[in-house]
């Protein structure tokens, strides 16, 4: 290794100006976005622990007692026929609400495809709220896509790769959400906050009908999620009359930190899946 | 002499295992209670080699192990680079004294550092993103302090024998 004659500060200097005039281009540029495909990929081979890691609860059930075992499955069979039972009277309610729907000639939507997939990577560091799912464009996933899972809502995929895909979380600080309340059907915009598992609602006007304990469901407004998946809970409401909006604050029904599977959502509108852009929301405070 | 060169080739060797081990480590899963808990691994790696093996370790080279950082981790490109540069120019500044520092001094500068380097990434993230500063998450940097005498003799051990089937 050669010694350098600049003294380390210029060193550093030349080093800030290198890392500034990146910081700027990939933030307002797509100039590097061929770099981070190749940094999916190259992701791969280090993605090796985290995937042994989560072989282990599986090992782990190589050598399950025989009894845990069978109580196990009886407990899911009751759980099935439970869900069967209840899914039979969704079916009726479904086709009475389409019936409905049609009379008063609102559009129908129909829940489209599903794709499981299991999470790679959760978040790289705490205000990363992204986590990086095993498809890709070779199973057809596509920018905008939504995901959710059992629980509700957790985002949508912002970049594809062959077998990679990273899904920004919607506590994300550029992520915006139409949501509607469930007890009176208010509409607004949830917000992420960049803080895990949090989210806001900052364009509420200060006499809105809104209680901490209200349901979030998305509303279907923005048209990559269609209506009707919980979001979460508001945990914060707090008038302040100075300001224009009331401040309000919810928690996200999904805690990414212990989802393990997520469900990818192809609405079956065809001209609602495909291209459709990042969702961005200007913060206008 | 020749002897150097060869220790030098060797150090090489090792930093780059140990980088590599600690970019692994990174992208484990960590449960989500302890997950802001979780040292910058790789940064703790380039504090060490910069403080054993200063003529080995530019700035240049923690500023290439950052920007690997930042295309593997999909962040804002230059965040880790910039930040690591900045702890290899402090860490180089003091090399020489530091190494005769006290082990609990050692461990405060570490944890100086540490939270120093997070305090930037969050800054520029505020700036790319508006992520408010207040998610600092300071305490990996009071971890990544307290594991440090636990990381420097494991590195001591690697460092002064890296291959010793080439003997």
């Amino acid at each position: 290794m050669s010694r350098t004659l600049i003294s380390p500060f210029y060193q550093f200097c030349l080093l800030l100006v290198l890392s500034v005039a990146l910081l700027i281009l990939d933030n307002k540029t797509e100039l590097f976005q061929p770099v981070k495909t190749v940094g999916a990929i190259m992701r791969q081979p280090f993605e090796l622990g985290g995937r042994i890691q989560s072989e282990i609860p599986v090992v782990a059930e190589l050598f399950q007692d025989k009894t845990t075992m069978q109580e196990q499955i009886r407990n899911l069979e009751t759980e099935n026929m439970v869900l069967r039972v209840q899914i039979q009277q969704y079916e009726a309610v479904k086709q009475e609400n389409e019936r409905l729907s049609r009379l008063l000639s609102i559009p129908v939507q129909n829940p489209g495809e599903l794709l499981l997939v299991n999470i790679i990577k959760a978040q790289g560091y705490p205000y990363n709220q992204q986590i990086v799912i095993d498809q890709g464009f070779e199973s057809g996933v596509y920018v905008g896509q939504p995901a959710v899972s059992d629980n509700g809502v957790i985002g949508q995929v912002t970049e594809v790769g062959f077998q990679r895909s990273v899904v920004m979380l919607i506590s994300h600080v550029t992520q915006g959400l139409p949501v509607q309340v469930v007890r009176n059907s208010l509409l607004t915009i949830g917000v992420g906050t960049g803080i895990s598992g949090q989210i806001r609602l900052p364009y509420l006007e200060l006499e809105a009908d809104i209680r901490v304990g209200d349901e979030l469901i998305t509303s279907g407004m923005g048209g990559h999620f269609a209506a009707g998946y919980p979001v979460g809970t508001v945990t914060e409401v707090l008038k302040d009359t100075t300001r224009p909006f009331l401040q309000v604050s919810a928690e996200t029904a999904v805690n990414v930190g212990y989802v393990k599977n997520v469900l990818l959502l192809w609405t079956s509108d065809p001209e609602q899946g495909g291209e459709s852009g990042r969702e961005e929301i200007d913060d206008g405070e | 002499m020749a002897n150097d060169a060869a220790s030098g080739k060797r150090s090489e060797i090792a930093i780059m295992v140990t980088v590599l081990v600690a970019v692994l480590l990174s992208m484990l899963n960590y449960h989500p209670s302890i997950q802001s808990m979780i040292p910058n691994w790789v940064l703790l790696i380039v504090i060490y080699w910069c403080l054993a093996t200063p003529d080995q370790f530019s700035m240049f080279t923690a500023w290439g192990i950052g920007l690997f950082l930042d295309i593997l981790d999909l962040a804002i490109l230059g965040q880790h680079a910039l930040s690591f540069a900045l702890a290899a120019l402090i860490v180089s500044a003091v090399s020489s004294r530091a190494l005769h520092y006290s082990l609990w001094l050692q461990c405060l500068f570490v944890m100086g550092i540490s939270i120093l380097v997070i305090g930037l990434e969050i800054w520029i993230n505020h700036l790319a993103f508006g992520y408010e500063i207040s998610t600092l998450n300071w305490q990996s940097g009071v971890v990544a302090g307290l594991i440090w005498p636990a990381i420097r003799t494991i590195l001591n051990k690697v460092s002064r024998n890296p291959d010793s089937r080439s003997d």
